[in-house]
């Protein structure tokens, strides 16, 4: 490396060309299978957030800059830069395996990093940055490394931008491969650790080709020394010896419900997996823990469970419109879950309830919970984005329940806005309600507020239940938007909401006749309709998934655990 | 005007010290630029988002359309560049061609939204006709935008090739870019989308870009006092 520059030929066959652009492709293509690798394992722990999602690429981005940096730096000193290109990339396959490392170890130390810390909004989403960028910094470096080293050794002064052109364009077109590559066929059929191996072989072979080439086009006098050459074996036999995780992941979805990573490893060794599947969007995943209790996991995301406390609310989001609405024949339920509501819906007598998943995985999942799902036309699961199927499609119902996953989710975000509530109106027959659930646990009143104002922008009649605990009164709220005025009275709602209960307070001791009440802060509401400075909830300012997370480190992240 | 960088470089009695300056602003440019492109590839996917839907493969096709953008637009001006008489004039004018698409991309990629939408209900297309329309119309609305911003890569590096050696070059514009891009993608996610919303996160994007074209401008400005002292 400490070797002066020497005159290197400059022009180069066709062929050569050709293989110095394939190699760099595949160098692309390796980058972004690492990529997509890494920040679905670490985004299951900080959350599929819109800040998290920026987080992590900017500190990927940092560590390519970084690279940057220090390939400029060996560029104007080595001889042979291509030969230096080739072991980046044999850098670059041997640090993934401290990376999958990292990944393995890192979820229960950060778990107990952010717990109970009182740290602030600002604080927690800087030791997110701090934990991606360490996590991810040796391997991008070494990748960000690659470019300059390889324009050094091929780029004239007066050519530089066409070789630019012609390397920054090869390596995206491998990207691109890359990423569908990580997505959609390596992941979901080998598991992130078979992927990263096939990441680490794709960086070996563009390693091996460019220390060929830098024989060919810039007479380096050997490839590589032996003991380079044992990078590859000695990485690849790493990555395969580190253990696969099995189970539902410890992320950011735990942080509510445990007080410690022991205390959620505890339970998770003494759990029993009943369905594990690694799909496109992530693991999915079904346990059993030692009183019988099921769990569906959506990576580190707990979706719901058997007990009755969920149970509860996710029969209430069938009974409540059902009790609002004119009619009762067609239902629409945005997001499966364990089942439990569509389940609902059938038994409150619907003649069709269809329901839209957009995770292929959890359809069979949900079976754990509800049973085989009927097979005749009285139900459908459509597999799609909820919102794309609402302005595509023609059909239409008598009531929808929106129950999507966790608000602060980027993807999840927009099924709680005015546009999304706008698409689901246009479906609803007349008479027709659209019920909106809401985890009051994660909001404050203001943000109930907002919520509350954005729905009455859309329904001319908004009516709110408070679903109640036995200790944790208007934990979860309902917001029915009524399509027109028709439909029964407040009052005869709950009339009605009273003789729809027996069946299933019979079967669940947490269902009883307080389950359901009249928000208590109506009067509010109404005011807050009037209140120009409260928010409208919009795709284009999606308020909620910001507060949501906001609150949930302010108030139950870095709060000390007394459950 | 036009052959200022190549008189700078032919000019002995030019301290290549003094090339810092035109240099410096060129990777301040360039790191303007890479925020702009990743402010603009993290809102236009989720707004385009909104009507083609979330799932996998609409994500992975409105991305692919991006970056495919970003290679076509790179492949295709790195030669040009070299030819160009001056490529600090022409990132002044990508820019200012990317900071207007910017700025206007928001309220266009939600009539592309709608227009899909409008298209998929009027046929009635199934899942696999459904993919195909939000491939197309993915490719319409992202792809010549991004190809744009593709073209300053190669620009600014030919730009700099005339300025320091091929390796500051190379490296310094790959450096600056990566920096620029991880800026841009923390800025995103973290202030303008929870702050500003879509809309104005696009307008601070195009603000960026206008920024780039002026710093562009001053390292033209300072290459040509150079040539001329």
């Amino acid at each position: 490396m400490a070797e002066t520059t020497h005159p290197r030929p400059r022009t180069h066959s066709r062929g050569h060309i050709i293989a110095l652009l394939g190699a760099y492709a595949l160098s692309g293509a390796a980058a972004l299978t690492y990529e997509v690798s890494w920040m679905r394992e670490l985004s299951s722990m900080f959350g599929s957030t819109a800040y998290a999602s920026g987080i992590l690429l900017s500190a990927f981005m940092t560590g390519l800059g970084l690279g940057a940096v220090l390939g400029t730096w060996l560029a104007g000193r080595s001889a042979h830069p291509l030969r230096d290109a080739a072991r980046a990339e044999l850098a670059v396959a041997a640090f993934s395996v401290i990376t999958l490392l990292a990944l393995r170890l890192l979820p229960t130390t950060y778990f107990d990093l952010i717990q109970g810390t009182g740290m602030s909004g600002a604080s927690f989403l800087a030791v997110q940055f701090a934990v991606a960028f360490v996590v991810m910094v040796l391997p991008t470096t070494a990748m960000g490394a690659t470019y300059p080293l390889v324009i050094e050794a091929v780029g004239r002064r007066r050519e530089l931008g066409g070789w630019s052109g012609r390397l920054y364009s090869s390596n995206t077109a491998g990207a691109i491969t890359g990423s569908l590559l990580a997505g959609f066929v390596l992941i979901p059929l080998v598991g992130l650790k078979g992927a990263l191996i096939s990441a680490a072989a794709l960086s070996s072979v563009a390693a091996l080709m460019f220390a060929a080439l830098a024989i060919r086009m810039s007479g380096a006098p050997s490839i590589l020394r032996s003991a380079e050459y044992l990078v590859l074996p000695i990485a690849l036999l790493a990555l395969l010896a580190i253990p696969t995780s099995t189970g539902a992941p410890l992320g950011i979805g735990q942080v509510y419900f445990y007080e410690s990573s022991d205390q959620y490893e505890h339970l998770a060794d003494s759990s029993k997996v009943l369905y594990e599947e690694e799909g496109v969007y992530s693991r999915v995943t079904v346990y059993e823990d030692p009183w019988g209790i099921r769990t569906l996991a959506n990576g580190a995301l707990d979706e719901g469970n058997s007990g009755d406390y969920d149970k509860t609310t996710t029969t209430m989001l069938a009974l409540a419109p059902t009790a609002s609405a004119s009619n009762t024949r067609t239902a629409l339920v945005v997001g499966l879950g364990t089942g439990y509501t569509s389940l609902a819906y059938h038994r409150l007598g619907f003649e069709h309830v269809t329901t839209v998943e957009i995770n292929p995985e959890v359809p069979p999942a949900a079976t754990y919970f509800i049973g085989e799902l009927p097979q005749d036309d009285s139900w459908r699961v459509i597999v799609d984005d909820a919102r794309a199927h609402l302005l595509t499609s023609t059909e239409t119902y008598d009531a929808i329940t929106s129950e999507p996953s966790w608000p602060w989710s980027s993807g999840v975000a927009a099924l709680f806005t005015e546009e999304f509530m706008s698409a689901a109106k246009a479906r609803l027959n007349p008479g027709g309600v659209y019920c909106q659930w809401l985890p009051n646990y994660l909001l404050e009143p203001e943000d109930v507020d907002m919520m509350y104002k954005t729905m009455r922008k859309v329904y001319p009649r908004v009516d709110v239940w408070a679903i109640n605990f036995p200790e944790d009164a208007e934990s979860e709220l309902l917001l029915i938007g009524h399509v027109d005025g028709s439909g029964p009275s407040v009052q005869q709602t709950a009339e009605r909401i009273l003789e729809l209960l027996p069946p299933f307070s019979a079967e669940n001791p947490v269902v009883t006749e307080d389950t359901l009440s009249a928000y208590s802060r109506l009067g509010e509401l109404e005011e807050a309709v009037a209140d120009p400075s409260v928010p409208l909830n919009t795709d284009d300012h999606s308020t909620l998934e910001y507060r949501v997370f906001r609150n949930l480190v302010d108030n139950v992240i870095s709060q000390p655990k007394e459950r | 005007m036009a052959h200022n960088a190549q008189a700078v470089r032919a000019t002995p009695a030019v301290d290549r010290k003094a090339l810092r300056l035109p240099f410096g602003l060129l990777l301040a440019a360039v790191f303007a630029a890479g925020s702009a492109s990743l402010v603009y590839e993290v809102v236009w996917v989720r707004q385009l988002g909104m009507s083609l839907g979330s799932t996998a493969i609409a994500s992975s096709v409105m991305l692919s359309a991006f970056l495919g953008g970003l290679a076509v637009g790179s492949w295709l001006s790195g030669r040009k560049a070299d030819e160009s008489p001056s490529p600090l004039k022409s990132l002044v004018r990508i820019e200012i061609a990317a900071a207007v698409i910017g700025a206007v991309s928001v309220p266009v990629l939600a009539a592309a939204g709608r227009a899909y939408v409008l298209v998929a209900v009027t046929t009635s297309a199934g899942s696999e006709t459904s993919l195909v329309l939000r491939a197309l119309f993915s490719l319409v609305a992202m792809f010549i935008p991004a190809a744009l911003f593709g073209m300053t890569f190669p620009v600014a590096t030919a730009a700099a090739a005339r300025l320091v050696d091929v390796d500051k070059a190379g490296g310094g514009i790959s450096a600056a870019s990566s920096f620029g891009s991880a800026a841009g993608a923390a800025a995103a996610g973290l202030f303008l989308e929870p702050l500003l919303g879509l809309t104005e996160s696009a307008y601070a994007g195009a603000s960026l870009n206008i920024l780039a074209a002026l710093l562009a401008l001053a390292a033209l400005t300072a290459t040509s006092r150079l040539s001329r002292g």
